[in-house]
């Protein structure tokens, strides 16, 4: 090798180690730097370190504040769902409620239909028993008076006797025989009730005709006239209305003036509603008899009641009988009268009668 | 005339049923007043009715005048039981009441099968004139079973 050679590498040598320490300073400075720049980055890292921590609380707190909302969701939810079981109960409640109501009012209409029932049967049996009260009473007493009115007759035909003893006798079948009278007006009146249920279409027209036919006798024996107006067909029991106008024609006729023939005038009015809007009828009979003081207007239409005793028969029970039979048929009957100038009577009754006959035989 | 004595007459036999002994007495008058061919046997209520008609013993009655209110056994089931009864069945019956004044109660003697129905009259020569009609009736117009 050459000199040269030998002092290149020198210069090489040195060179090198001049770059050498030239890149050593620089490296230096630049580890320098870099260090710089990585605590740098180690503050950027911490920085963001705590950003991410930090954002890891928030959505923590975040997600607290999500399940705490849930939280909230599901009580709110119980609740509705509470609110919803509440409503269905209350609903349930109300009807139960009116279930029960419906149930008593049904269980109080059944009540009240048993007991009307009850009361309506009790009073048919106390009419019936009432009925049957006065038809025995009516019999069991007629046996032994018609024996009693026998043995009187028998003891009277008997010749020869005292005439004191003709006269008791006589007076004793006298008595009888009023007696009789009474027990079958008595019987006849206990029947009105029972017999009114044939209830048809009635002429009283027809009715009031044949009646003045029947009781012709008595009428033409006092020269009596009856004048029958015209009068409308209603509803009713036909063989009760045919005595209503029996005993009120055979009472003005038999109650007549002793110097005046009777006249007798029976009139009916066009249907009209009444108080309570149903359709009556108005019949009036009129006559110009003794008559009787208004004061009586009542008492006439009780049973066994007589104003006049002397001179004129009778048990008293005949208006009592046209009350009942009015009263029967839904109706009403009043007297008015002027003594010595005459009697109007007026009888009011129902176009038509109640459908319901009770007790129907 | 109703009421005059009917004579000539075969021997005819009526069984008065009544409890009481006045009423079947005074059936007995007026029988005998105007129909004396006719004889009466007599029973008290039902029962003894009933044992007359079936005693075999006992002459037959034509005719059988029942009285409907008795005790022990009435009127009405003594109809009933004799009618029911395939030997006596035929017989004729006339029921007879105090009075002839209650329809329901005639109704039910003649459904129940009663020939006739009679009211008691009140007076003997009613009664009279009550039996020589039946009598009439019974015996010369109609023909009974034999």
């Amino acid at each position: 090798m050459a000199a040269t050679e030998h002092a290149s590498f020198a210069n090489l040598q040195r060179a090198v180690a001049a770059t050498v320490r030239h890149a050593g300073a620089g490296g230096r400075v630049k580890a320098a730097r870099e260090r710089a720049s990585i605590a740098d980055a180690r503050d950027v890292a911490a920085t963001e370190r705590d950003t991410v921590a930090d954002g890891r609380d928030e959505t923590a707190a975040a997600r607290d504040t999500i399940a705490d909302a849930r939280d909230r969701n599901a009580t709110e939810r119980d609740t509705v769902a509470d609110g919803r079981d509440k409503t269905a109960a209350a609903r349930d409640t109300i009807a139960d409620a009116r279930d029960r109501i419906a149930t008593q009012r049904e269980a109080l209409i059944e009540d009240l239909r048993v007991r009307l029932e009850a009361a309506n049967r009790a009073l048919r049996e106390r009419n019936s028993e009432l009925r049957d009260f006065a038809s025995v009473i009516s019999h069991d007493l007629r046996a032994p008076l018609r024996r009693l009115q026998i043995f009187a007759e028998m003891a009277a035909d008997i010749p020869g006797k005292d005439p004191e003893v003709a006269d008791l006798l006589g007076r004793m079948r006298a008595s009888s025989s009023r007696m009789e009278e009474l027990v079958v007006d008595l019987l006849s009146y206990a029947r009105v009730g029972a017999s009114a249920a044939a209830i048809g279409p009635v002429d009283l027209g027809v009715i009031a005709r044949e009646v003045v036919e029947e009781l012709q006798g008595p009428i033409t024996e006092s020269s009596g006239l009856v004048h029958v107006g015209r009068l409308p067909t209603i509803e009713g029991d036909s063989t009760l209305l045919r005595q209503l106008f029996t005993n009120l024609v055979g009472n003005a006729v038999k109650f007549r003036q002793p110097d005046r023939p009777p006249v007798v005038t029976i009139a009916a009015g066009d249907p009209r509603p009444d108080g309570s809007g149903r359709a009556v009828v108005e019949i009036t009979v009129t006559d110009n008899g003794i008559g009787f003081d208004p004061e009586h207007a009542e008492r006439i239409f009780r049973i066994f009641e007589r104003l006049k005793t002397d001179g004129y028969p009778g048990t008293g029970v005949g208006l009592a009988i046209c009350r009942k039979i009015t009263t029967v048929h839904d109706g009403s009957i009043t007297a008015a009268s002027t003594p010595g100038e005459g009697t109007q009577f007026t009888v009011i009754l129902p176009v038509e009668q109640a459908k319901e006959q009770p007790d129907a035989r | 005339m109703r009421g005059d004595p009917i004579h000539n007459e075969s021997p005819r036999l009526v069984l008065v049923v009544d409890d009481s002994d006045d009423d079947r007495a005074f059936v007995r008058d007026a029988l005998r007043a105007v129909a004396p061919h006719v004889k009466c046997a007599e029973a008290r209520d039902g029962f003894e009715a009933l044992a007359y008609l079936r005693d075999e013993s006992q002459p037959f009655p034509d005719l059988v005048l029942l009285d409907l209110k008795m005790p022990r056994k009435d009127g009405m089931e003594t109809l009933a039981e004799i009618r029911a009864d395939s030997s006596l069945r035929h017989l004729v019956i006339v029921a007879v009441f105090t009075t002839a004044t209650d329809p329901a109660f005639v109704r039910e003697a003649y459904a129940k099968g009663a020939n006739a129905y009679l009211g008691k009259p009140s007076s003997r020569a009613a009664l009279r004139n009550m039996m020589a009609g039946m009598v009439r009736h019974w015996f010369e117009v109609v023909t009974l079973p034999q």
